[in-house]
């Protein structure tokens, strides 16, 4: 212990109160167990033997395909073709914990077996403990990925939600209606440029015929960022050599609250579905950027209020007074002190985000090769006779992580005050 | 109050609007051509013919008032065309599209799309009794040479067309003028970019007479289009589902609403309490239990013969009709729409009933509680007279929000249990890319939810007078 920790600091408080409640604790631990089972997952159920001895050599298929996956390496030829793994006739073997991937097929197995039933395996070793689906997968190595599967949709969803909500509802509530003067030819120059970086980034003028998403992403950052760096040089050139008379007053929050309500007005379910709709084949990951975009309205709108209660804070003033800019008191002073509050809503966010995810993949849109809690709980829909362990297990799974973000969520408003 | 509503409804309007376009939008970016998908005659399998298959597409997308432009305006490279939308077949357009924008010259890639055009009805226009093998081949490479985006296959594959023509002195005499022209304009094509116009946006007025005016007057007469599978008004499909999503919702919320407050009340009294505390747990849980894994759970449990519990049903409802007795609807319905309901209450009725304490417990404090209590009034005259109206108010948002929801319906409880209510309209519609009726759907939700947030507004300035007049509104109203 230093002795800067002699008085302890205000995140030190709120952890002190967050690990008294036995809730928070437990949550999370089980938020650990939970990312830990997202990163071990492909070691822990694969179906690419750990290690193999084929005709007197040695191989790591599972190491190996990993770099092959990435592109980094070719399979040796001895393990070609590198699929069926189990049934190869090896001379030495060590599979993972559970012997299959959330995709291989057991064709012994089909036409889900359950934990309970007689399955047709070789040995316990590779006995299916979850049962399988009706194609013949294992359902355990699904909900392992499954996990890896939630919390990376559930990161991009509240990525997105954080990126727009906070540059939206910050500006807004940071500058409220009459916070943000700035000089008419400024305003005419972004209101020329903005669009222009816009324009640009929907007819991407000068790409090559089918480009690689590298150059897309690489090539939308530039056309968006290159009229912004216009428009701040020419604002700046403009301000010098007009007279000083032509300040107007931007009403940023209620342009803000304009566009949320008509946000609003569209059923978000409804909206998130159009969207996807416009993706001839969307992927997961493009499925939760949708809705992350969908709900960054309601981040928008709380760090909007936020910053309107902080902007009123006597430390802000001095700041001011202290003649402080714009990003130093954004950045330094308004949002640590929104901080906490924000956290409380993105774990909430959270747990919605993977109840959408595994939503959507129940009703059967998106990505139908990945496996999710969802895909699993979807092969049940419409069915009259249901298989428990199909409906169970992924259910459970859902439970206790949306129940494990809520209490997160919960523990953490009471430990930063709250109520 | 006259002036408040008139207010909010001017202010509620330009929404509507820009949702409308919103939607309009979205219902362009989404794939397939709607020419094609419209009706069940499936174009390009009546015919082979080029010029025929052309003709017919033109007839239908002018019945179907596609032919128009698609917007008032429009901003896009000065290198595109402002036709483009009278192009038939959207792959077609979208081909040009992708040579335009690696090219620039609109007039150089109009002129190669149409000797490709000329080069295949040439090709079918040939006498029968050329039939070789090398003509198949040339009319497989023409067919992928006129969606060949990118300029070194597309020079492949003109080498292979000039190889097989060479082969076959016959097709040559027929086809050689045609080949030379097509090559030219290729050159010509590769020789002449002009890119610069790719940098350039321009503005075009399009006129009145667009596919958004069309729309958005059937949308103002309350036409919500034809659907894509069968060509039936899309309206009549909406309302038959309709009818079950607010049955289900008739009992549904009545109920949750009634438990939320009977809760929420009790709790409040007695915060701190055995009741209260047992209570927040119990909602917690429900509250993080996802309702359609609940409904599956239910299903397997209820729904299983070998387990003595044939309970309920998923089957049934859809082949009853006019003719069924009362008895048999209400026993069928029973079965299928008893788990809806319940799983539709639950979730509704948690997030209430929290939302029903917390406002409840701040009503609690004020100060006209005490006084009321100071007066000596029953402490049951003091929850139910003085302290529940006040803490009302949330409830009565909710009610807002919940209205487009009766749109949407319970996607999900919905298709798990077979109803065909406005949530499994909607999904089919995704599934079979049945565009109008999702975007129907999205058009009358974002209308309810429009209304349901007049309708909270309203209801706030009616309950309290404050809000009417500007003034800052009711502390508790902003739980």
């Amino acid at each position: 212990m230093s002795k800067k920790q002699v008085t302890a600091g205000y995140w030190a408080n709120v952890w002190q109160r967050f690990r008294s409640r036995s809730a928070g604790r437990l949550a999370l631990r089980s938020l650990g167990v939970f990312v830990l089972i997202a990163f071990l997952a492909p070691f822990i159920a694969n179906e690419r033997p750990l290690y193999a001895k084929l005709e007197g050599h040695t191989y790591f298929p599972l190491l190996q395909g990993m770099l092959v996956d990435m592109g980094w390496r070719t399979w040796d030829a001895k393990l070609l073709p590198a699929e069926d793994w189990l049934d190869k006739s090896y001379d030495k073997v060590w599979y993972t914990f559970i012997p299959y991937s959330p995709a291989s097929i057991d064709h012994r197995n089909l036409n889900a077996r359950g934990p309970f039933e007689r399955q047709r395996v070789e040995s316990w070793r590779f006995r299916h403990w979850l049962g399988t689906d009706k194609t013949g997968r294992d359902v355990a190595a699904g909900m392992l990925h499954g996990t890896r599967m939630a919390l990376w949709v559930g990161l991009v969803a509240i990525g997105v939600a954080l990126f727009f909500g906070l540059s939206l509802g910050g500006l807004a509530g940071y500058f409220g209606d009459q916070g943000l003067v700035i000089h008419k030819s400024t305003l005419a120059i972004w209101a020329l440029c903005l669009p222009l970086g816009l324009y640009y980034v929907v007819y991407l003028p000068g790409m090559s015929y089918e480009p690689s998403w590298i150059s897309q992403v690489l090539a939308i950052l530039a056309y968006l960022s290159a009229p912004l760096i216009l428009a701040m040089l020419l604002s700046r050139v403009f301000k010098r050599i007009l007279p000083k008379s032509g300040q107007i007053t931007l009403p940023l929050d209620t342009l803000l609250m304009r566009l949320l309500e008509i946000v609003d007005a569209i059923p978000a379910t409804i909206l998130v579905l159009a969207l996807i709709a416009t993706m001839e084949q969307p992927d997961t990951t493009y499925m939760m950027v949708v809705v992350g975009v969908v709900s960054s309205a309601s981040v928008a709108r709380f760090v909007r209020a936020e910053f309107l209660r902080v902007r009123k804070q006597t430390y802000m003033e001095a700041g001011r007074a202290l003649g402080f800019g714009h990003f130093r008191l954004i950045f330094r002073h308004a949002l640590p002190n929104a901080v906490g509050p924000l956290l409380v809503l993105l774990s909430f966010s959270m747990a919605g985000a993977i109840l959408t995810e595994s939503s959507l993949s129940l009703l059967g849109i998106g990505a139908a090769d990945r496996v999710t809690w969802g895909s699993i709980l979807g092969g049940l829909r419409g069915q009259h006779e249901i298989e428990w362990w199909l409906a169970f297990f992924p259910g459970m799974a859902i439970f206790f992580t949306v129940l494990t973000f809520k209490y997160l969520g919960e523990g953490l408003s009471e430990a930063l005050g709250e109520k | 109050m006259l002036r408040y509503f008139l207010n909010r409804i001017l202010l509620l309007a330009p929404t509507l609007l820009v949702a409308l376009v919103l939607t309009f939008g979205l219902s362009r970016l989404v794939p397939g051509d709607p020419v094609e998908q419209a009706d069940e005659d499936n174009l390009e399998k009546s015919t082979q013919k080029e010029t025929e298959l052309l003709r017919m597409y033109r007839r239908k997308a002018a019945r179907l008032g596609l032919d128009k432009p698609v917007f008032y305006f429009s901003i896009q490279p000065a290198a595109y065309p402002d036709t483009l939308y009278k192009i038939p077949f959207r792959n077609r357009r979208e081909m040009l599209i992708a040579l335009l924008r690696q090219n620039g010259n609109w007039p150089a890639v109009e002129q190669y799309f149409v000797e490709i055009g000329n080069f295949k009805t040439g090709l079918q226009k040939l006498p029968d009794t050329l039939r070789s093998e090398a003509r198949s081949s040339l009319a497989q490479v023409i067919n992928d040479l006129q969606f060949t985006a990118d300029f070194s296959v597309a020079q492949a594959q003109l080498q292979t067309m000039g190889g097989l023509l060479q082969k076959d002195p016959v097709l040559q005499q027929g086809m050689g003028n045609a080949y030379m022209q097509l090559l030219e304009s290729f050159q010509y094509l590769q020789a002449h970019p002009q890119k610069a116009k790719l940098y350039l946006p321009a503005f075009k007025w399009l006129g009145f007479d667009n596919q958004f005016q069309d729309v958005l007057s059937g949308y103002l007469r309350g036409d919500l289009g034809l659907s894509y599978n069968d060509g039936k008004p899309v309206n009549a499909k909406i309302g038959r589902a309709l009818v079950w999503t607010v049955l289900l919702n008739v009992f549904a919320l009545p109920i949750a609403y009634f438990l939320a407050i009977f809760f929420g009340v009790r709790m409040a009294v007695g915060k701190g309490g055995r009741f209260d505390r047992r209570m927040n747990n119990v909602l917690f849980g429900l509250y993080a239990l996802p309702a359609f894994w609940v409904a599956l759970v239910l299903l397997v449990v209820f729904s299983n013969p070998d387990w003595g519990m044939n309970f309920i049903s998923i089957t049934g409802m859809m082949d009853l009709d006019k003719n069924s007795s009362w008895g048999e609807w209400i026993r069928v319905g029973a079965r299928q729409l008893i788990v809806p309901i319940i799983c539709l209450i639950y979730p509704a009725m948690t997030i209430l009933a929290r939302q029903m304490r917390s406002s409840m417990i701040l009503a609690l404090n004020q100060d006209f509680v005490r006084t009321a209590r100071a007066k000596g009034l029953s402490e049951k005259e003091v929850i139910w007279k003085h302290a529940f109206p006040n803490a009302a108010f949330p409830l009565i948002a909710f009610f807002g929000s919940l209205l487009p929801e009766l749109v949407t319906g319970s996607i999900l409880l919905e298709s798990i249990f077979n109803v065909p209510g406005m949530g499994r309209l909607l999904i089919y519609g995704m599934g079979t890319q049945d565009w109008p009726i999702v975007f129907g759907i999205m058009i009358l939700g974002s209308l309810l939810s429009i209304i349901g947030l007049l309708f909270a507004d309203l209801a706030y300035a009616w309950l309290d007078p404050r809000v009417r007049f500007g003034a800052e509104s009711n502390p508790i109203a902003q739980v």
